[in-house]
């Protein structure tokens, strides 16, 4: 989902020429020139092809590129494990990683790619110094509703074992965000521990309510294609897949990010504002002219600021700052 | 204020059609037409209230004549302040404050304890030009009711006949007399539009006289910057109007009021001055999801949360510039109710 929305907007790109055509430029005057350069280039790769094993191939080549990119600036180490029976990757921050919290990551992808699971750690873990888990959730269409969300709540509850009394930050972007706060509806509903933060980075957290983003931005087929294969045959009602109906007093404390050519930037900013009116620590941060979730797939100068606004709120939360 | 694209449509007119033509297509996109619904986070009360927007919508005959839109904005606040009256009770007193007209507004419910060493400042919008009068009263009476605390709205000169920094002036003038009986970081100053933007240069011009500066800000649909990014283009199209057709914003406010200020000038453009940004008090951005001035204030909160300000962004879907001075819809409700939230959260208590 993540880059299939860079992908649609080069498609607007294509079909010039229509008589009503608003002219929109095609970089916004707030936009990097390296974000543009990085974006061009993203733009010019092959289109994926229509399995998921083909859609996977060349996400998983970004990972390695970018994320091995990002792990060498920043120095910081990727170990490959398995919790609670769930294969994770743990980043550590240069020098010793601070005690008494840990961070768990739920990666993006549109539930059927891994498109962030290096890409959306390697800056955090090192800015914020805390160890970072990212959790290699089971992927749709192969394993549908609620494998996900079962394989992130496996492993938060084995991170309470051995943190007692520690701090957790889940955050995640894209189908992660989506899976973060659908888990803090399932902690909560099970009455267990929430998290003391939670980074809601370009979600949704109610399917009904997609907004303006999605009539501008989005593909109708291919957002389609991705919930079905996320829900499988699971009713889209069904409460804990849409935590922004339900009773949102005592939410954990949420940074929520999104940039305004991302599809998901009504749904995230809506979630924002519900989260405010219900009393909660609710920050949204919005990148101007740029695509869904660049974070996790250009190196840009706003790649940097959106990592650092992340590590600061998570950093801060965990650590009791506002 | 009053969804005016004055200012951006002045602008238009500047910009010969013929420029558009010369911009190379590698830097821009044409987007389709195509059938925007309207955003399904919208209440039904909502779409009832986008039906009346535009039915009010000011007539494109009288851009640019100053005393037709002033004729027509009067009207239109007119009506929105009846409506207003419908939902809150407030009472107020006309008078001057440091020389200036204001009209001070007390919620009829009486002032929450709470509020006592509080005070805030409104500065109303009207593309810098209009908006005196019955439109600052829509933009206080829905927040001294809602938080339950005092506004005092400044009648500041207006452009064409008055230029930056007049407004400044008159905003400080009402603040230093405010500082008399209250403490700087017990009072609060808001605007939305022209009033937004002028919330932050105020601020500016208040420390720059040496003044301590407010508690806390808001400043919505409008702030201490340029117009900049993907909105001031998709607003025309996606509320109605028309489209934008310059291939660059300009690097500074295109409207009368600010005419040769340089965009270099910190007081007049704090949010672009790295050092002013630093002196922000905690500040409270708002707009609708389909304001022109929406990725102006992103970007300026952009700013502010990179520098390790306080500040807040909240964003509603679907909703044209200066939503919220149409009553009639729960977003509105929640509008007035995140900006008492933040001003409570962020204003002090202590008497002076």
């Amino acid at each position: 989902m993540m880059r299939r929305a860079a992908t649609l907007l080069a498609g607007i790109a294509l079909v010039a020429g229509a008589a009503d055509a608003q002219q929109l430029r095609l970089w916004s005057d707030t936009v990097s020139p390296g974000a543009r350069a990085a974006l061009a280039a993203e733009a010019a790769r092959p289109p994926a092809g229509p399995t998921p094993e083909a859609q996977r191939a060349p996400i998983d080549v970004v990972q390695r590129d970018l994320g091995g990119r990002r792990l060498a600036r920043y120095r910081v180490t990727m170990k490959e494990d398995v919790v609670a029976g769930v294969p994770v990757r743990i980043f550590s921050p240069p020098g010793k990683a601070k005690g008494g919290a840990v961070l768990m990551n739920l990666h993006g992808g549109g539930f059927v790619t891994d498109a962030g699971s290096i890409t959306e750690n390697v800056a955090i873990a090192a800015l914020t110094g805390y160890r970072v888990v990212a959790v290699r959730y089971r992927l749709a269409p192969e394993h549908p509703f609620p494998a996900a969300l079962d394989d992130a709540l496996a492993v938060y509850r084995a991170l309470l074992k051995q943190a007692p009394g520690g701090r957790i930050g889940v955050y995640g972007t894209s189908a992660g965000a989506i899976l973060s706060a659908e888990l803090v509806a399932r902690l909560r509903a099970a009455h267990l521990p929430q998290p003391a933060a939670l980074g809601f980075f370009s979600g949704t957290a109610d399917f009904g309510a997609t907004g303006d983003s999605v009539s501008l931005f989005a593909n109708p087929a291919a957002l389609a294609a991705v919930t079905s294969a996320y829900l499988g045959g699971t009713d889209p009602a069904t409460p804990g897949l849409s935590p922004a109906r339900g009773d949102l007093k005592g939410w954990p404390a949420t940074l929520c990010v999104a940039s305004t050519r991302d599809f998901l930037l009504s749904a995230t900013a809506g979630f924002c504002r519900k989260l405010d009116a219900a009393g909660v620590d609710a920050r949204l941060v919005v990148f101007d002219g740029l695509p869904h979730a660049f974070w996790a797939y250009i190196d840009a100068p706003e790649s940097d600021e959106a990592m650092a606004a992340m590590a600061r709120f998570l950093s801060a939360r965990l650590e009791g700052r506002k | 204020m009053n969804r005016s694209l004055a200012a951006l449509a002045a602008f238009s007119l500047a910009a010969p059609a013929a420029v558009q033509i010369a911009v190379p297509a590698a830097v821009q996109i044409a987007v389709p037409a195509f059938n925007l619904p309207m955003s399904n986070q919208l209440s039904p009360e909502a779409l009832k209230v986008l039906e009346r927007m535009k039915a009010a919508t000011a007539p494109p005959a009288i851009e640019g004549d100053v005393a037709k839109q002033r004729a027509f904005y009067q009207k239109y606040n007119d009506d929105r302040l009846a409506e207003m009256r419908r939902h809150f009770a407030t009472r107020e007193t006309h008078m001057t404050m440091g020389g200036v007209a204001v009209d001070v507004v007390e919620p009829k419910a009486g002032i929450a304890p709470g509020n006592a060493q509080r005070v805030l400042i409104n500065v109303h919008g009207g593309g810098f030009m209009w908006g005196a009068g019955s439109g600052a009263l829509v933009e206080a009476i829905p927040i001294a009711a809602t938080m339950r605390v005092k506004v005092v709205t400044v009648d500041y000169r207006l452009a064409p006949e008055h230029r930056y920094p007049a407004a400044s002036e008159d905003v400080t003038a009402v603040y230093r007399e405010l500082l008399r009986s209250y403490r700087a970081e017990n009072i609060g100053i808001y605007g939305c539009s022209a009033g937004g933007v002028i919330t932050a240069q105020a601020t500016a011009w208040i420390a720059s006289k040496g003044l301590p500066r407010p508690g806390a800000l808001g400043t919505f649909c409008g702030t201490g910057a340029p117009f900049s990014g993907d909105s001031p283009y998709l607003a025309g199209p996606i509320t109605g109007g028309a489209a934008l057709p310059a291939p660059a914003l300009p690097p500074v406010l295109p409207v009368s009021y600010m005419a040769g200020v340089p965009a270099s000038d910190p007081l007049a453009y704090p949010l672009t001055s790295a050092d002013e940004i630093r002196a922000m008090p905690p500040t409270l951005l708002l707009a609708g999801g389909r304001d022109f001035a929406v990725s102006a204030l992103t970007l300026a909160h952009r700013r502010l949360a990179a520098a390790g300000m306080e500040s807040e962004l909240q964003v509603f879907d679907g909703l044209p510039h200066a939503f919220f001075v149409w009553p009639d819809m729960p977003e509105s409700t929640e509008a007035f109710a995140t900006i008492a939230r933040f001003f409570d959260r962020h204003l002090g208590r202590r008497p002076r």
